[in-house]
């Protein structure tokens, strides 16, 4: 339904002659799922223009001669073959590392500053940031984290994990030194009974918990995330610039972040949330 | 209060004891039940990870058991799910910063002896939580059936923390339902109950209406018979006597008109009564109502006053006892109780007399027979005391009889004087000129002269007692010197009588309006007698002062102690020519001139004399001019 009012949307744009003849970008999704569809939303939206759209889940894509730039959203899309002539520019694929040149990501984590200021939002005495991680791309993320984090006088008490498994002995060790803990995108650690243990841990000893989707805000205090729209308009961004050939980072950090509070959490911690704070939320479970 | 509201407060406090009771069994009732549907839920669970736990529980490894615990957890949205081992040791927690310690809490100690599943409500971060716990044991071994630990190898314990909040709210929730079917039951039946009870108590209510309608007097009243029962027949048995009642009693206007009637003519019998007392003890007379048996049926206060009859006897109503007191108190009482006796053979006369008492009282009796319509009932005796009445007549009796003998005097006087003047004119004359050796013709012309002269005087007094009222010269003058002037003319007589002149002038009685003279004639006059009354002399006092019987008057004792007035005398000393003394002595006008004087001024004279003791004589003169006496 969304992607219909898109295209009925874009439609004018059409007729007025603003699509090129010949389509120079092409969205592959990994999926038929609503945040590729979502994303993809924001991409049109962004580009002014319907591009052709190549779902995984019917098949294998045949991207268009004239296509000079894929943008992929999901894993699966960002790791299919392309020929080298196109510019891939892919987002929503947390645990996917291209080393390519003309390869741009869309990062899911919001730009770092953004994060911390917007966690010290909701958190004011937050001083210590507890981040367990396991997937190796993170690791410059986590550069940027620290260096915002002294920014704002905020520490960031990190532990990198081989195994999944090790979640609950970090967790212990992390007790007592962290004032949150926030949970990082990472596919390989982010899982049904990671989330059980991280929101357990989080209710029982009053620690607040950042989860990193809106998706899972029931299970924890709040959320700091860029909605899949917004990865689309920057992915659209990305691939404009592409086109045109402009330069630009090979890693795109969103800084428009949508804030989400569960307010029952913190209640249940003894976290008072101020009222400013919740005004600014986007989305807040009573 | 109304039965209908008895009721309500009997079943009222009732009803609320009853779903009190219900709520309080229900809330233990529904508090078991709810906690064991919660601990089989628990149990059911735990029976489900039981068979899988036996490796991690074994080893103790955490990664094998977390999972485990972890999907119990979110299956039942449990606090916390554990394993311990044997001896309080956490293998595992969904809260990971549990592992590895040891429990010692009693809780804890207590469900590491369980043989078998239990559960237990305990506090935990202020929170109601159903603790469950369940025995883990090798898994050769059947879980959940009770064997005793020797023989078995047991691993420990899994425990779920269940929250109770939803119980609680599910209790609270199930209680309130309850409690508004309570009250919503409650509310029926009480309707029900007052709907029947208006059913019933409608014919009682129409019943005492009527009751009420008779008792203001309408008896033309009647209820429906609606019921074949008592009511019924009771309403069945008031319209007969409603019916009764209007045929045999007299209307309420009717009586409340009699009453009117009667109350009026109370009232007008009150106002005869009043009038009749009032009238009774206003009179200036005794009166005495006796019945036709000679009984005393009523007398007023005067009665007894002037018979002087005491309260005690008054009281008594011993008629007897008052008879002969009255009796005892008259100078003849045959007359009286003879008068008595005749009227009560002769009922329909009336009757007047009078009769004097032992002290000089006189009463009139006047009686009439009491009749009630012609019916004679008794008879009214009036007493009235006209003791003062008789007294006053005489006195006037007296005065007219002055009068006359004055005018007659007077007339005489005139008449002897002329003569009497040539007489003793020549006999003075022919003794002047008598000459030595007419001694013959000396003794008769000197015996003609004397007797003369006493005559001229005698002539004089008369002359004076006649034109008494001529020569009237009212002033003010002073009492007192009056006294001393006259006392002086007396003194030397009463020296030569040895009598001893006493004087006793009161200081407040000096100023009176009068004629000097005449006063001093009627001082010197009482001093004359009361000399000659002492012929070996004795005491003359001579008093003035305000008079204590009479207020504005003066009051003037004159009291010898010589031989008295005989009582039978008293009364005729005043009159003209009346005199004990020797023929010569005394002209018998010194006391009626004194009283003639006395009463010129508007006075009074009274004699008290006892023979053998003396005499006083007390006057009592105005101290202001007498009001001129009224013409009839």
């Amino acid at each position: 339904m969304t992607v219909l009012f898109i295209l009925l949307a874009s439609a004018p744009r059409l007729a007025s002659g603003a699509e090129p003849a010949e389509p120079a970008i092409a969205a592959v999704l990994s999926s038929e799922a609503g945040p590729y569809r979502e994303a993809l939303a924001g991409l049109q939206e962004e580009l002014g223009f319907s591009v052709p759209v190549f779902s995984l889940s019917r098949g294998e894509p045949k991207i268009p001669d004239s296509a000079r730039i894929v943008v992929a959203f999901g894993s699966k899309a960002a790791l299919l073959r392309r020929q080298d002539r196109l510019t891939l520019v892919y987002a929503m694929s947390p645990g996917v590392v291209i080393k390519d040149k003309n390869t741009f990501e869309v990062h899911m984590e919001p730009e770092a500053s953004v994060l911390l200021s917007s966690l010290k939002k909701i958190q004011p005495g937050l001083k210590k940031l507890g981040i367990l991680w396991q997937s190796p791309k993170f690791e410059a993320y986590l550069l940027q984290l620290r260096s915002a984090a002294a920014e704002l006088d905020m520490s960031i008490e990190d532990s990198r994990l081989e195994k999944t498994a090790e979640v609950p002995g970090r967790l212990r060790i992390l007790y007592g030194k962290i004032d949150a803990i926030w949970l990082p995108p990472d596919p390989l650690l982010l899982n049904a009974d990671n989330l059980t243990i991280f929101t357990e841990f989080s209710r029982s000893n009053n620690i607040p918990f950042f989860v990193p989707s809106g998706g899972l805000l029931e299970q924890g205090l709040a959320s700091v995330t860029p909605t899949f729209r917004e990865i689309g308009r920057l992915a659209a961004i990305a691939a404009r610039s592409a086109l045109t050939g402009q330069n630009q980072k090979k890693i795109i950090y969103p800084t428009r972040v949508e804030l989400g509070i569960n307010k029952a959490a913190a209640a249940k911690i003894g976290l008072k949330i101020s009222e400013e704070t919740l005004r600014q939320a986007d989305k807040i479970i009573p | 209060m109304k039965l209908q509201t008895k009721v309500l407060l009997l079943l009222f406090p009732l009803a609320i004891t009853a779903g009190a009771l219900i709520l309080i069994l229900s809330k233990g009732a529904i508090n078991d039940v709810l906690l064991r549907e919660t601990a089989e839920r628990g149990f059911l669970a735990l029976t489900e990870i039981s068979p899988k736990v036996d490796a991690g529980m074994r080893t103790g490894e955490e990664k094998t058991l977390l999972p485990l615990l972890n999907s119990a957890h979110v299956q039942l949205r449990a606090l916390y799910v554990a394993a311990l081992a044997p001896d309080g040791t956490v293998l595992a927690h969904t809260n990971v910063v549990e592992k590895g310690r040891i429990y010692t809490d009693p809780d804890t100690r207590q469900i590491l002896t369980y043989e078998k599943p239990g559960y237990k409500v305990i506090d935990s971060k202020g929170r109601k939580v159903l603790d469950i716990a369940a025995p883990v044991w090798a898994k050769d071994e059947d879980f959940l059936l009770s064997h005793e630990k020797g023989g078995k190898t047991f691993l420990g314990v899994l425990r779920i923390g269940l929250s109770l909040e939803n119980v609680l709210a599910t209790r609270a929730m199930i209680l309130r339902r309850i409690a508004l079917i309570l009250i919503a039951t409650g509310g029926a039946i009480l309707l029900v109950i007052l709907l029947f009870l208006h059913k019933i108590l409608f014919p009682i209510r129409l019943l005492s209406d009527s009751t009420r309608k008779i008792g203001e007097g309408r008896y033309d009243v009647s209820v429906p018979v609606t019921t074949s029962d008592e009511i019924g027949e009771l309403a069945g048995a008031f319209n007969k006597m409603a019916d009764t009642l209007e045929k045999t009693t007299v209307s309420r206007n009717k009586l409340s008109e009699e009453v009117v009637e009667r109350k009026k003519a109370e009232e007008n019998l009150l106002q005869l009564l009043s009038l009749h007392h009032a009238t009774l003890e206003s009179t200036a007379d005794g009166i005495l109502v006796i019945d036709t048996g000679g009984k005393i049926v009523t007398k007023n206060r005067k009665f007894l006053q002037m018979w002087r009859i005491p309260d005690d006897m008054a009281a008594s109503e011993d008629d007897g006892k008052l008879l002969a007191y009255v009796l005892e108190q008259l100078t003849n009482p045959g007359d009286f109780t003879a008068k008595v006796t005749w009227l009560y053979t002769h009922p329909e006369e009336e009757s007047f007399d009078a009769f004097t008492f032992k002290d000089g009282r006189i009463f009139e009796r006047f009686s009439l027979p009491q009749r009630i319509g012609t019916r004679i009932v008794g008879r009214v005796w009036n007493f009235r005391d006209v003791t003062e009445r008789r007294k006053l007549e005489g006195m006037l009796l007296q005065s007219e009889k002055l009068s006359a003998i004055g005018q007659l005097a007077a007339g005489v006087a005139h008449e002897i004087n002329n003569p009497l003047g040539i007489i003793l004119g020549f006999a003075q004359s022919t003794v002047k000129h008598l000459k030595p050796g007419d001694e013959a013709l000396a003794l008769p012309l000197k015996t003609i002269e004397r007797e003369a002269v006493r005559c001229k005087n005698l002539v004089q007094n008369l002359l004076v007692f006649s034109r008494i009222s001529k020569n009237e010269r009212f002033q003010e003058i002073n009492l007192n010197d009056a006294m001393e002037s006259a006392l002086s003319l007396i003194s030397a007589q009463a020296k030569t009588r040895n009598v001893e002149l006493v004087k006793e002038l009161g200081a407040g009685s000096s100023h009176i309006h009068a004629d000097k003279t005449q006063v001093q004639q009627i001082l010197i006059n009482l001093a004359n007698n009361a000399i000659d009354a002492m012929p070996k002399g004795g005491t003359l006092l001579f008093k003035t002062s305000l008079s204590a019987k009479r207020p504005g008057y003066v009051e003037i004792l004159v009291r010898d102690t010589g031989d008295g007035i005989p009582k039978a005398m008293q009364k005729k000393v005043f009159e003209p020519f009346f005199t004990t003394k020797e023929v010569g002595q005394g002209t018998g006008l010194g006391l009626s001139l004194v009283y003639e004087i006395v009463e010129k001024h508007g006075g009074s004279i009274e004699l008290e004399s006892e023979e053998g003791k003396g005499t006083e004589f007390s006057v009592h003169l105005p101290i202001h001019p007498a009001a001129p006496p009224a013409k009839c």
